[in-house]
């Protein structure tokens, strides 16, 4: 327990002094403002591009609040989910390489506490911020477009920060595996665009998969109903306890370069 | 009493074996070093003793102590890494700490071991900022800093200049009243100096394992050195050494000749009156058991 409280400072404190703590709260917030701004502004854009042919009408439908809110977390499933897996492939992977990571297990931590360590943080890191950014997204809409509804915001929401949690274990297990950051960030972000891909293919029989608590939280929104989850979080639980025995298999059994 | 007997410890990546079957003991307060040329197996060795790597086959038991082994072990890898964005205080400190520390014991000890490897004056700068001699003290520091009884260094002189070297040999001659120190070297000179024991490791083989003395008796044969001023006659009796009776073997040509005996006061007596009475003209006369480096480059070629 000792070891999980030293590491889990020290996680922070290198998590506030490569600036983490900026850059990705700020990558959200901007997703965050924007999609409001777009859906607000849209028509006048298209407008002003010009190139259109004299007396085209364009019609686009006043943008629902709940709806604005839901393109924002699509938003965040792309670019977001991207800056995640690009801010923390190295927490394992490159301690592994530089040699950091026996630094670390050489002394009695286990790895456990180790890895926990790094998930807490890097978790309530990513929560943090994409609780930010929502909060911008709900504020612009509020001002821009209308009032979203409160209880569907938060209800979807939290099913979206599942959906973010999930992703992080695949990181941390990716980077058990593999030595290079690369690999640790691109088969995590492959992997959930994948989910993500087949699960707006087929919404109605796919829906179980994890990717489908994101998919429910878009659509909840859209919909302005109750995000149905149980199956997608039952699954997403399921696929996160394999990755962290995965992970925890990985940093056992491959050797550690001192 | 001994403070770790390891068991036929073998190590093998994919086909080869990095380290195979070797056995040994270390008896507490002892320092040890394990010595061998490149790809020997002593960082394979060293790693699976530090926990840093599973053996294949084999035990490694401390006997008298309980639980996690790593408690007890201080470790010092070949090139030190730490947390560039650390200052030196932070590393020791976290070291500390994850070693079970106390928050207040951990900065007593910090402060106390940044004195003694000299760092006091570079505690509060980032660890990138500092030289590759920096490193290896603070590595150093970091590796005692929760007392340990066993300390564990991978070639901790092997990279540093004369003065840093001086400074890590006279550091480990204090540390040895409280621990047991496992080295490995490649630098005979300094193994002789500091270690109690020797572990000769080739090929992933222990080749000989004892102390310096006892290595040097068992490797048996004492040998003499005798070069002569170059003349016809110095010639001729530097070829009849090797019919001398207590005279096992002479190597060396021209007007230089290595003796083995296992006789050495009566031989050394033999050749230096004879050498008189006929006066032949010595330039150089040692005699004495080998030196490591002898003893060394004898073990790892037979």
């Amino acid at each position: 327990m000792n070891a999980f409280v030293v590491l889990w400072k020290k996680e922070w404190t290198e998590a506030a002094r490569t600036s983490k703590l900026i850059w990705l709260p700020a990558v959200f917030v901007l997703l965050g403002i924007t999609q409001p701004l777009l859906a607000k502004f849209m028509p006048d854009i298209l407008k002003s591009a010009g190139n259109l042919p004299a007396g085209t009408v364009i019609e686009i439908p006043p943008a629902q609040p709940g709806e604005v809110l839901g393109q924002t977390l699509s938003q965040f499933g792309s670019l977001g989910v991207l800056a995640i897996c690009l801010a923390f492939m190295g927490m394992l992977s490159g301690e592994r390489r530089s040699g950091t990571a026996a630094w670390i297990l050489v002394k009695p931590v286990s790895s456990i506490a180790y890895m926990a360590a790094k998930w807490a943080v890097s978790t309530m890191v990513t929560l943090g911020s994409f609780a930010l950014g929502y909060a911008a997204a709900w504020y612009e809409t509020a001002v821009l477009i209308g009032v979203p509804d409160t209880g569907h915001a938060l209800a979807a929401g939290s099913a979206y920060a599942g959906w973010l949690a999930l992703i992080l274990i695949a990181v941390l297990a990716a980077g058990a595996w593999f030595n290079a950051p690369a690999a640790a960030a691109f088969i995590p972000f492959g992997a959930a665009t994948l989910l993500q891909l087949a699960g707006s293919f087929l919404p109605e029989r796919l829906s179980a998969l994890p990717s489908g608590l994101a998919a429910e939280a878009v659509s909840s929104l859209q919909s302005q109903q109750w995000p149905a989850v149980s199956a997608a979080a039952l699954t997403a639980i399921i696929a996160g306890g394999c990755l962290i025995a995965l992970a925890a298999w990985g940093v056992r059994s491959r050797p550690l370069r001192a | 009493m001994n403070l770790l007997e390891v068991n036929r410890l073998t190590r093998s990546f994919g086909s080869a074996n990095a380290v195979k079957d070797i056995s040994f003991e270390i008896g507490d307060r002892r320092v040890v070093a394990l010595l061998g040329p490149n790809g020997a197996g002593k960082t394979t060795t060293l790693s699976m003793l530090a926990g840093l790597l599973e053996p294949t086959s084999g035990d490694i038991v401390f006997p008298g102590l309980q639980g996690d082994r790593r408690r007890w072990i201080g470790f010092l890898p070949q090139i030190p890494v730490f947390f560039g964005w650390m200052t030196g205080r932070e590393t020791m400190v976290t070291a500390g700490r994850l070693c079970g520390l106390s928050a207040k014991e951990a900065e007593s000890r910090s402060a106390e071991l940044l004195e003694t490897v000299g760092l006091r004056d570079a505690a509060n700068r980032k660890v990138s900022g500092y030289s590759g001699g920096m490193k290896q003290r603070l590595g150093l520091a970091q590796a005692v800093v929760h007392r340990p009884k066993l300390l564990i260094l991978d070639e901790p002189v092997s990279a540093l200049d004369p003065v840093g070297r001086r400074d890590v040999l006279d550091m480990l001659r204090t540390w040895k009243k409280d621990m047991t120190i496992l080295l490995s070297t490649h630098i005979l000179h300094d193994a002789e100096e500091v270690c109690d024991d020797l572990i000769l490791l080739n090929q992933g083989r222990l080749v000989a394992q004892g102390t310096l003395e006892e290595l040097q008796r068992s490797s048996g044969t004492a040998s003499i050195l005798v070069k002569t001023a170059e003349s016809e006659k110095s010639g001729a009796w530097l070829q009849s050494l090797a019919a001398w009776p207590g005279v096992l073997k002479a190597e060396g040509g021209g007007y230089e000749r290595r003796l083995r005996t296992n006789k050495i006061e009566e031989v050394r007596e033999m050749l230096l009156r004879s050498a008189a009475e006929q006066r032949i003209p010595i330039v150089q006369f040692e005699a004495g058991f080998p030196t490591l480096e002898q003893w060394f480059l004898e073990a790892v070629r037979s």
